[in-house]
């Protein structure tokens, strides 16, 4: 119904759809065998070998969409990257059937096309993912006036105007252009290293790539699970990085734990260790009235100034409510540390980790090495505790940064 | 679906596995670390949050591993001195503790293992009913207790 993979569509980095098609079934079969909560039937389930081409609004395939199934009916499918530029080799999995149908996609299509252009010659129906996850199909029509096209979204029918990625509303825009290219390096050395885990499996366990039903997940996860000391010989499992004090020639992990004294104070605390890792000493007491803490705990205005004034206006502190992995990860690889927010609660961010080798197509794990005043304890030596925590399965409302100042004093 | 007991169990002892590195901050000691049995932690509504299995290392509780009911690792946290149980006291001296707390015309609801505020901020909650009604709760802790009338959430603007 839609067009096949061309190799003059073929992007850069391209990845055949064989290669796809394994990734797709290994991807599946370890969460299978993993037990990974949703995958517990997908052992006997088929992928089929035939994937639905989608294209980038730059008209070069990007995604193939396997179609997983139980008999007849469809379960599931798998999106795959067409480019290693994308970054990981299976972009989605989706549970259940298709929410559109080709056949309607298309025929609305062409009617939009005929209607708009009535005397072009039509090409054949393109799937295009034209803002992701969003697909439409896209007809080209060729007449004197030149090459023009449509795009009608295939579940809704309406047609998709061109705006570009910044635009807001109904926009349209590439993939390629807009999402991948700028991270390229990034993500041609995520895909690459998924290549390689990709290599050992099928070296070591080619049978994991066979197209028939695998029925013992006791058989599939003892090969992982032997084969994971294998790749950790290979490639280093984690890249961290924690505080440090005098971080040049023989340096030492430097920060404090320390317990909230009340169950309010938990700002409070976090701020005795941020300040004492600065070398500015206080007692909590002392802190809480800097920041005019009461029975409720401290809100982060009054953080931010307690933060400025007990230094003496020699650390700058700043509120920041879009709280990222990548401004923990600056903050602390320069040596600085954070106070991050979730809601209710403050904590000390001290280091960060993350994964350099995961299940294939997901995305890495990381985590924030948090200095967490809670359990609570009147001795500040007794309570708290230091955690890994996994940054995405927090919600992170806010952090404060806090520098030293460079500028004079307003 | 909630993810069950043994499940949380068997995660946490993938991730103990995985994460255990010498000299790791959180880590580092726990060489030949095991997971006891998880507990499930509660929100404040009642219903079922997160199981946290503890880590016992050396015959001591010396962290725990949260584990969402979607069956999501979230954290691995060393405690600063091991308690005696990972919920810092068990229901019985929460019960006690909080017995302590009220007056004559007032009874005690069972103990509940909750997080006030988010994962992670654990304690046992004790309701105080007086005439049938909910009035207080005391939240308590290895380090002590403190209260809120029932029904009262922590304030949204504070930390």
């Amino acid at each position: 119904m839609f067009t096949k993979v061309e190799d003059s569509k073929m992007p850069q980095e391209g990845v055949d759809p064989r290669q796809a098609l394994d990734a797709a079934r290994l991807h599946v079969r370890r969460a299978w065998a993993g037990e990974v909560q949703g995958f517990e039937a997908w052992g006997g389930y088929d992928i089929e070998a035939e994937p639905l081409v989608i294209h980038d609004l730059n008209g070069q395939v990007l995604f193939y969409e396997f179609t997983v199934s139980s008999g007849k009916s469809q379960v599931g499918s798998i999106k795959t990257s067409a480019s290693r530029v994308i970054g990981s080799p299976v972009v989605t999995i989706e549970f259940g059937p298709r929410t559109w149908s080709e056949r309607k996609a298309v025929e609305r299509a062409k009617a939009e096309a005929r209607k708009l252009f009535p005397k072009a010659r039509l090409s054949p129906p393109d799937l295009v993912c034209y803002c992701y996850p969003k697909l439409g199909v896209r007809i080209f029509a060729e007449d004197d006036r030149g090459r023009r096209g449509v795009i009608v979204d295939v579940a809704d029918g309406s047609v998709v105007e061109r705006l570009g990625a910044s635009g807001e509303g109904f926009a349209a825009y590439s993939f390629y252009d807009e999402v991948a290219e700028p991270q390229r390096e990034v993500r041609l050395r995520r895909f690459a290293q998924a290549d390689r885990e990709m290599e050992t499996v099928r070296r070591e366990g080619p049978e994991l790539f066979k197209a028939e039903r695998l029925d013992n997940v006791a058989k599939v996860r003892d090969f992982f699970m032997s084969r994971s000391v294998g790749l950790v010989a290979q490639i280093s499992l984690y890249s961290s990085r924690v505080l440090k004090y005098g971080p040049r020639c023989t340096p030492h992990d430097c920060f404090q734990l320390y317990a909230q004294e009340t169950p309010v104070y938990c700002a409070v605390a976090t701020a005795q260790m941020i300040l004492d890792f600065y070398r500015w000493n206080f007692t909590q007491d002392e802190i809480a009235t800097a920041m005019h803490t009461d029975s409720g705990g401290t809100n982060n205005t009054d953080q931010v100034a307690g933060y400025q004034s007990l230094s003496n206006q020699t650390l700058v502190a700043t509120f920041d409510e879009t709280a990222s992995w990548s401004e923990a990860r600056a903050e602390i690889d320069a040596n600085r540390p954070v106070k991050s927010g979730v809601p209710h609660h403050a904590r000390a961010v001290a280091g960060w980790k993350q994964q350099n080798l995961s299940i294939v197509g997901t995305a890495p794990k990381r985590w924030l090495l948090i200095y967490d005043p809670w359990p609570w304890d009147a001795n500040l030596c007794a309570g708290g505790k230091v955690v890994w925590e996994d940054w995405d399965a927090v919600d992170h409302t806010n952090f404060i940064t806090v520098r030293h100042r460079t500028t004079a004093c307003g | 679906m909630f993810l069950s007991s043994e499940a949380a169990a068997d995660l946490a002892r993938r991730e103990l596995a995985a994460q255990s590195t010498p000299g790791d901050p959180v880590t580092g000691n726990w060489g030949s670390a095991e997971c006891g049995d998880p507990v499930l932690v509660h929100d404040l509504r009642k219903a079922p949050s997160y199981w946290l299995v503890p880590v016992i290392s050396q015959g001591a509780v010396a962290g725990a591993i949260r584990v969402m009911g979607s069956g999501e690792v979230a954290a691995v946290e060393r405690f600063r001195h091991p308690p005696q149980v990972v919920t810092g006291l068990d229901a019985s001296q929460a019960r006690q503790r909080a017995a302590e707390r009220i007056a004559s015309d007032e009874v005690l609801g069972e103990p509940r293992f909750v997080h006030d505020g988010p994962p992670g901020r654990e304690a046992w909650l004790v309701e105080v009913l007086k005439a049938n009604r909910p009035v207080r709760w005391i939240f308590l802790n290895a380090s002590g207790a403190y209260e809120r009338p029932a029904g009262t959430f922590l304030n949204a603007e504070k930390e």
